[in-house]
C-alpha cells in the first residue's frame, strides 16, 4: 500500500516534469570543485540536436587542475550550445547551453535567458524583483558608510568569497541579522564569508557590523585555510644510494649484486722489539675499535639545522646489523729468520691467511725514525653489506680510521 | 601419444608462467586506507583488485593496532572498576573478581578475527578482487604478486597485475629503537605487548606516547607495575599541553610511574628480566630499572620494503615516506598514495580519508582531506581526544584565542556515573569566535570529539555549539557548556 502510493507519486512527478520542459532548462558552468570559480570547455560530445540519457558524458570541462567529464543528470536533447568548444574562462554558473526533454521539438522551444554566474541569481530575484545583480548592492553600500568596510574587494589576501544563497543560517548569525535589522538577502547579497563552501560565519557578521577588525578575520581564517592541506614543503629526497638497498630488499633477491669490497694496503713500521705477536694482537684490538667507532659515530652532516639526532636515531635501519665484514692479514715485508723462530704462528686466522699476496713495493724507512724498525703490510678487504644505506659511508670511515693507524710509536 | 604429451607439456609450462589479470584499479595493502579504497572505488564502478601480503585484511589497525588494545582496554577497564569500584556503587561480589589470561586474550583475538573477516565479506559484495600476496611494482602501471610462503590463500603463482590506476597503501612498521632487539617475549613492540601470555610484575614502556600509555593503562589495571620512560618533558606527543599534564596527573594516580625528560641507553635481556639503562637528559644522572617486560613504543616509519618503488621512478624523502602532491599523486598521476606511508599523521581514519579522497580524485577530478580537522584520541581512562589546534600552536602563531573550559565535576551524567575527572578546554578565536580546537579529557571523549570536528569543518563559532540543543542528561552537555564558557559564561559552573 504504502510502496504503491509512493509510486504514484513518483509518476506524478514526472509527469509534471515533462510538462515544465515545455520550456529549454539553461544549463550552467559546472562547479567541479567547492574551489573552482572559472572552467573552460574543451569539447562538446553532442550536437546540438542530438538526444542523450543519464549518465552519458556531455562534455570535457578544463579546470585549473584538470580536464574532467561532466555526465548528463537525466535524459534530455541538447537544444542549444552558447559556449563552444575552446571557450575558456567562463564562471561557475554562467549558462553554456540550454537542454531541452527527449521529446521537444527544438523548433517551437522557448529558450530562457542567460544567467551570468556567480551572482547568485535564485536568492536576488526574492529581495529586488528586477534583477540587475551587479550594479544595485553597491549603490547600496556606498549609502551607509560603515558598512562599505566590508565589500568584499576590501583588503588583499582576504579569504571571503560571496556568500552562497542556498545555505542555512548558522544559529549564531541568524539572531545577530535579527538584531541589527539585517534580511536574509541583505546578509547574503553584502556579507562576504570566509565559512567553507561560501558560509556566512558569526565572524563575518561581526566583521561586516564594524565590530571587529576585518584584518584579524583574515589572518585567522587565512590560518585555518593554511592548515587544512598538507604542509607539503621543504621535502628532502632520500639521497639516490637508498635505491639498490631497497631493490634487494624487494623481489631481487635470487640475483645478488656483486658484493661491494673496499681494500686497502696500510704499511706498518713497528720497533723490532715488538714481536708479530703483539702486533697481530694490537692490530686485532685495533681492527675491532674502528669497527665499532664506524658503526656507531654519527653520520652524515649534522650540522645542517634540519638534522635531528634523535630522529636520525631511530631511522637506522636495523640498527644491530652489521654494516660490513673485515678480513685482514698482517704480511712481513722484511722476513728474518729471528721473528719466525719465536712461537709466532699461534693464531689460527693468521696460519690460515698464510703467505699473503705479492706486497706492494716497500717505502723506503721513515728517515725520522729513531728505532731501528720492521716493516709489515696490513692488507685489509673490507665487504659492505649493501642493503644497508648507510653501510657504505660507514666502511669508508672505517677504512679511514684504519689509515690512520700508528702502533707502538 | 605424441600429441598428447606435447599438450601436457605445454600446460605445465603454462603453469610455471606468470598469470596476468587487468583491472582498472590495484590498491597495494589491505590496511584501513587501502580497503576503504578499494571499496569506494569499486562502488563507483571501477574493477578493483587489493593485494595484501598479511594475510588478512584490516592492516595494522585491525590485526596489531586500535582494535585488539581497545578490546584489551574495555575489559582491562571492567576488571578493575569491579575490583576497585563495585563496593561504593553497592555491588556486593560473593568470591573474588579475577583475571583469565587465556579468555581475556581470546575474546581480543575473537573480535580481530569476527572484523578482519568482515572486510572479506565487504570485498565480496562490492566486488574486490583480493589477491594475498606480496605487492610490488614492475613497472609504473602493473602490479607484481608474489606469493608468500606459508600463507593460507595465498596465489600459488606469479600474477601481474596490469592496471590504468594504483593506489599505494602499504601503511607502517615499529620503528626500532636503536640498540634494543625486540624479540617480542621479554622486549616487546606493540605487537607483543598485545598478547603478553601473562601479566607482568613490573613493565617498563619506553616512549610515554599514545600507545605506550594506553598499554600502560591496561596493565597497570591487571596489576602491573609499569614505568614509563619519555625522553620528552611532557607525555602524549602532540597534546595540549595542559591535558598533557592533566593527564599525566590523573595517569599518576592510577598507579603508572613516569620518567620525564629520560633517556634510553640500553636495555638488556638478562634471562627473565629486562635491565635498562637510563640517563636524566637534565642532570645527566644514570640509573638503572629493571622490568618483566619492556615495551619499546617510540612510534611507527613507512613502509615501503619490497614494493619495488624506487624502482619506478616514485621519490623517497628522508624519512622513508613517499613523496605526493596535494591530490596524492605520486610523480605519476595514475599512481596516488595514502596513510602511513605518505605524509601527515599516522592514524587510521586520517587514511580511510585519503582513501576516498585518492578515489574520488581518480573518478570526478576533486577529493576532500582537511588535515586541519583530524581527530586524535586516546583510549586511557578516562579518555582523552582532542581535534584542531593546541594552545601552543596558537600561541605561536600569534593568533589571539580565548578559552571555554568546562570540567566533567560539574556535568551531571558525570556525577551519577560517578565518573567526574576531567574537563573540555574549548579554543576559540577571540574576535571572530570561530572555534580552532577542542580539547577533552574524560569519560567518552573519543566519542565526543566528533562533534567538535562537524564544528570546525563547518566553520561554527562556539555560539553555534552552544545554540544547538544537547540532550540532558548526557556528558554531552559539558562540551556545550564549555562552547558557553568560551564566548559567554556556562550555565551549570
Amino acid at each position: 500500500m504504502f510502496r504503491s502510493a509512493i509510486k504514484s507519486r513518483a509518476c506524478l512527478r514526472q509527469l509534471h516534469q515533462c510538462r515544465l520542459l515545455l520550456k529549454a532548462q539553461s544549463f550552467g558552468m559546472p562547479a567541479m570543485s567547492p574551489t573552482m570559480e572559472r572552467g573552460g570547455i574543451v569539447d562538446w560530445k553532442f550536437k546540438v540536436g542530438d538526444s542523450f540519457s543519464a549518465g552519458d558524458v556531455l562534455l570535457e570541462v578544463e579546470t585549473d587542475k584538470a580536464t574532467i567529464d561532466v555526465e548528463a543528470q537525466d535524459d534530455g536533447k541538447l537544444a542549444k550550445i552558447l559556449k563552444d568548444n575552446g571557450a575558456k574562462d567562463i564562471p561557475v554558473g554562467e549558462t553554456i547551453a540550454y537542454l531541452a526533454d527527449v521529446e521537444d521539438d527544438l523548433a517551437t522551444l522557448e529558450l530562457p535567458e542567460a544567467e551570468t554566474g556567480k551572482q547568485e541569481p535564485k536568492a536576488e530575484p526574492k529581495a529586488e524583483p528586477k534583477a540587475n545583480p551587479a550594479a544595485k548592492p553597491e549603490a547600496e553600500t556606498s549609502k551607509q558608510e560603515p558598512r562599505k568596510a566590508a565589500s568584499p574587494s576590501k583588503g588583499k589576501g582576504s579569504s571571503a568569497v560571496p556568500a552562497n544563497a542556498t545555505q542555512t543560517f548558522f544559529p549564531s548569525v541568524l539572531p545577530l541579522l535579527e538584531a541589527n535589522q539585517i534580511s536574509p538577502e541583505e546578509a547574503l547579497a553584502k556579507i562576504p564569508a570566509t565559512g567553507p563552501s561560501g558560509r556566512i560565519l558569526k565572524g563575518d557578521v561581526l566583521a561586516y557590523l564594524g565590530k571587529i577588525s576585518h584584518d584579524s578575520l583574515n589572518k585567522v581564517t587565512d590560518y585555518i585555510k593554511s592548515h587544512e592541506k598538507l604542509d607539503l614543503t621543504n621535502i628532502q629526497l632520500r639521497p639516490p644510494a637508498a635505491a639498490p638497498g631497497t631493490d634487494t630488499q624487494g623481489q631481487q633477491k635470487p640475483t645478488k649484486p656483486l658484493p661491494l669490497v673496499l681494500s686497502e694496503q696500510i704499511t706498518l713500521r713497528v720497533p723490532q722489539t715488538v714481536s708479530y705477536q703483539q702486533l697481530t694482537a694490537a692490530v686485532r684490538s685495533y681492527v675491532k675499535e674502528c669497527t665499532f667507532l664506524a658503526h656507531d659515530g654519527p653520520l652524515g652532516n649534522d650540522s645542517s639545522d634540519l638534522y635531528d639526532p634523535l630522529f636520525e636515531e631511530l631511522l637506522v635501519q636495523e640498527p644491530r646489523k652489521p654494516r660490513f665484514q673485515v678480513t685482514y692479514n698482517i704480511v712481513d715485508l722484511e722476513p728474518t729468520p729471528v721473528h719466525h723462530s719465536s712461537p709466532l704462528q699461534q693464531d689460527i686466522f693468521d696460519l690460515l691467511s698464510g703467505p699473503a699476496p705479492a706486497p706492494a713495493p716497500a717505502p723506503a724507512p721513515a728517515p725520522n725514525s729513531a728505532l731501528p724498525r720492521h716493516e709489515y703490510a696490513l692488507n685489509v678487504s673490507v665487504a659492505v653489506d649493501e642493503s644497508l644505506t648507510d653501510a657504505k659511508q660507514r666502511a669508508e670511515s672505517f677504512v679511514n680510521q684504519l689509515s690512520n693507524l700508528e702502533l707502538f710509536n | 601419444m605424441l600429441r598428447f604429451n606435447s599438450t601436457r607439456s605445454f600446460s605445465s609450462s603454462a603453469l610455471l608462467k606468470t598469470v596476468t589479470k587487468k583491472h582498472d584499479l590495484v590498491v597495494i595493502g589491505g590496511g584501513p586506507g587501502g580497503y576503504v579504497a578499494a571499496i569506494k572505488a569499486a562502488q563507483l564502478g571501477y574493477d578493483v583488485a587489493c593485494v595484501e601480503k598479511r594475510g588478512r585484511l584490516g592492516g595494522t589497525c585491525l590485526n596489531v593496532g586500535c582494535i585488539p588494545s581497545k578490546a584489551l582496554l574495555n575489559n582491562s577497564h571492567l576488571y578493575h572498576q569491579m575490583k576497585s569500584d563495585a563496593k561504593q556503587r553497592g555491588i556486593d561480589i560473593n568470591g573474588e573478581v579475577s583475571i583469565n589470561v587465556a579468555q581475556f586474550q581470546k575474546a581480543k583475538d575473537t573480535v580481530v578475527k569476527q572484523l578482519t573477516g568482515g572486510i572479506e565479506m565487504l570485498f565480496k559484495k562490492n566486488g574486490v578482487t583480493y589477491y594475498k600476496g606480496l605487492g610490488a611494482f614492475e613497472t609504473d602501471k602493473s602490479i607484481k604478486v608474489l606469493p608468500v610462503e606459508g600463507l593460507e590463500g595465498s596465489v600459488s603463482e606469479d600474477h601481474v597485475l596490469e592496471a590504468e590506476k594504483i593506489i599505494v597503501a602499504t601503511g607502517s612498521e615499529v620503528t626500532p629503537f636503536p640498540g634494543i632487539t625486540i624479540d617480542e617475549e621479554r622486549i616487546v613492540s606493540s605487537t607483543g605487548a598485545l598478547s603478553l601470555k601473562e601479566i607482568p610484575k613490573k613493565l617498563a614502556i619506553i616512549g610515554g606516547g599514545i600507545i605506550g600509555l594506553e598499554m600502560g593503562s591496561v596493565y597497570s589495571r591487571l596489576g602491573s607495575k609499569v614505568t614509563v620512560i619519555e625522553f620528552q618533558p611532557q607525555i602524549g606527543a602532540s597534546m595540549d599541553g595542559e591535558v598533557a599534564q592533566t593527564t599525566q596527573k590523573i595517569l599518576k594516580k592510577q598507579g603508572l610511574d613516569f620518567k620525564l625528560s629520560t633517556k634510553v641507553l640500553s636495555a638488556t635481556r638478562n634471562g627473565d628480566v629486562v635491565d635498562i639503562e637510563v640517563e636524566n637528559a637534565k642532570n645527566g644522572k644514570k640509573d638503572t630499572i629493571q622490568a618483566d617486560v619492556l615495551l619499546v613504543a617510540v612510534g611507527r616509519r613507512p613502509y615501503i620494503a619490497g614494493l619495488n618503488a624506487e624502482k619506478v621512478g616514485l621519490e623517497v624523502d628522508k624519512r622513508g615516506r613517499l613523496v605526493i602532491d596535494e591530490q596524492l599523486s605520486s610523480k605519476y598521476p595514475h599512481v596516488k598514495v595514502i596513510g602511513d606511508v605518505t605524509f601527515g599523521p599516522m592514524l587510521a581514519h586520517k587514511a580511510e580519508e585519503e582513501g576516498i579522497a585518492a578515489v574520488e580524485y581518480f573518478k570526478v577530478g576533486h577529493g576532500h582531506v582537511n588535515y586541519g580537522n583530524i581527530p586524535a584520541v586516546m583510549y586511557s581512562h578516562p579518555e582523552v581526544a582532542w581535534v584542531g589546534k593546541t594552545e601552543e600552536q596558537l600561541k605561536e602563531a600569534g593568533i589571539k584565542y580565548k578559552i571555554g573550559k568546562f570540567p566533567f565535576i560539574a556535568n551531571s551524567r558525570a556525577k551519577t556515573n560517578m565518573d567526574t575527572e576531567g574537563f573540555v578546554k574549548i579554543l576559540i578565536d577571540a574576535e571572530s569566535e570561530r572555534l580552532l580546537g577542542a580539547h577533552i579529557i574524560g569519560p567518552n571523549a573519543g566519542e565526543m570529539i566528533a562533534e567538535a570536528g562537524l564544528a570546525l569543518e563547518y566553520g561554527a563559532s562556539a555560539e553555534d555549539i552552544a545554540r544547538v540543543c544537547h540532550a540532558h542528561p548526557t556528558l554531552s552537555e559539558a562540551f556545550k557548556e564549555a562552547s558557553l564558557a568560551a564566548f559567554s559564561k556556562p550555565i551549570n559552573f
